[in-house]
């Protein structure tokens, strides 16, 4: 019975932070290579761009793995805010265009993943005052 | 949801970490539970109500009950 009641989360958090650790790692590594790597010459050099992005896939797949191993009071303070920070960087991003053509200056695509970031900390500050 | 398990818990000593290292939750978690801002889910209730030997009826209410 205490076998039972100690089961079904938190269980992977000691294996969270190496695999996050790799995965960063190899997306320097690939970063470090896809810049370094002399392919202008070559016909299909945009598959390069791999190198940094499967470790990002990796890393994905990581945080979601954490995410539904969490415990269930902090799965639902870390959903809501994931899900704040989704529909307000999607509408920032759609307002945005009207701004622009208004003659605010071209929006970059770097700007959105640092407005989700943004907003996922105001999400979470919010959703964990309210269990506080 | 209204219930009982400050008491309960207070009953048997044990501190909030304690418990929620029986429970396999977080501290904060039975804090919540406690000051009733956080409702469990029907698994955890479970738990809860098999810990501590009772029905999940004796330990929670609903509110308007």
């Amino acid at each position: 019975m205490t076998r039972m009641l100690y089961s079904g989360s938190m269980m992977c958090k000691s294996k969270y932070y190496p695999r996050l650790a790799v995965g960063f790692t190899a997306y320097a590594l690939g970063l470090f290579a896809l810049n370094h790597f002399d392919a202008e010459h070559l016909p299909h050099r945009h598959w390069l761009v791999l190198l940094p992005v499967l470790p990002l896939i990796y890393m994905s797949a990581v945080i979601v793995r954490h995410l539904s191993d969490l415990d269930e009071m902090w799965r639902k303070i870390v959903t809501e805010a994931l899900a704040f920070s989704a529909i307000a960087t999607g509408f920032t991003c759609f307002s945005y265009l009207f701004l622009r053509d208004m003659g605010a200056a071209e929006f970059h695509a770097e700007w959105a993943f640092y407005l989700m970031w943004g907003y996922y900390f105001i999400g979470l500050f919010f959703s964990w005052r309210r269990y506080k | 949801m209204k219930n009982k398990l400050r008491a309960l818990r207070a009953a048997r000593a044990w501190s909030q970490g304690d418990l929620a290292d029986k429970l396999g939750v977080s501290r904060q978690t039975v804090n919540a539970i406690e000051t009733e801002k956080y409702d469990p889910s029907l698994p955890l209730a479970f738990k809860i109500a098999t810990l501590f030997k009772a029905s999940i009826e004796e330990i929670f209410e609903a509110e308007g009950d």
